[in-house]
């Protein structure tokens, strides 16, 4: 770094007595600072094109229908939970007057507490932190979640209930 | 009148303030090339923060219009770095 001479600055006396090593000094320019934030820029759409990339390869796994319960187990406004997809996952199947069984994953879209059944036919709730969920379609009715709970798609085959997929919104 | 400390080597002051009298304006011209990239930047953090949210809830429809908006973002700062350098 080319440096001045500074004999006839104000302070050139204090310089003298407390030099100070300016070429050992990691000085960052304006400039340095635009090229270093274009660089991060440029790290940063890297980061999101790749979780896309890697996100959109990754296929939904086709689980198997699974069995949740017996036709007419449930009466109307009873409710059970089950396994689904796998046993570190839990569903709720529900009773519903005047519109029959319905299913949906039991964790609540809000911070992951299990909701159940209000019994009134028409919420589900989460009683973590109030939040509520419509009984028929699973849309946030009131709280803080702000994603509906995912369906699980019913199949009757018999007197089986099976659980088919989980379809998430 | 001696420095200091008499052992420490001598030191050259720092150079004087640059001379931007032939360019005038150059400075504010850096300065706002550096905000207005500050703020696409806070904008991809936020891109990205989101796409992580999106991929990992399962909602794979929106991630590529997500890096999109960030590659969107990158061509307008580098544009930004790019135009004023260049004029």
């Amino acid at each position: 770094m080319k440096q001045g001479n500074c004999e006839g600055c104000p302070n050139a006396e204090w310089r003298r007595q407390f030099p100070y090593r300016w070429q050992a000094d990691d000085v960052v320019t304006r400039r340095d600072m635009l090229l270093f934030m274009l660089a991060g820029s440029g790290a940063l759409f890297a980061a999101t094109a790749a979780m896309a990339f890697i996100g959109s390869r990754q296929a939904e796994p086709a689980a198997a229908p699974v069995p949740v319960a017996r036709l007419g187990e449930l009466a109307p406004n009873q409710w059970k939970v089950f396994d689904y997809p796998d046993r570190y996952g839990q569903g709720i199947l529900i009773n519903l007057p005047e519109h029959g069984l319905v299913a949906y994953s039991d964790v609540c879209t809000h911070l992951s507490c299990a909701v159940v059944y209000a019994g009134d036919g028409k919420h589900l709730h989460c009683p973590c932190h109030e939040g509520y969920f419509d009984a028929v379609t699973g849309d946030v009715v009131a709280g803080p979640p702000t994603v509906p709970l995912p369906r699980i798609e019913l199949s009757i085959q018999g007197d089986t209930v099976y659980a088919l997929r989980m379809v998430r919104r | 009148m001696s420095g200091a400390n008499p052992d420490d080597p001598v030191v050259p002051p720092p150079a004087p303030a640059i001379d931007d009298s032939e360019s005038p304006g150059r400075l504010a011209v850096v300065e706002a090339q550096v905000y207005i990239v500050s703020v696409l930047l806070v904008g991809q953090l936020w891109l990205a923060t989101v796409t992580l949210r999106e991929w990992l809830s399962g909602h794979r429809e929106h991630l590529w219009s997500l890096a999109a908006a960030s590659g969107v973002a990158f061509l307008i700062a580098w544009g930004v770095k790019r135009w004023a350098t260049t004029r």
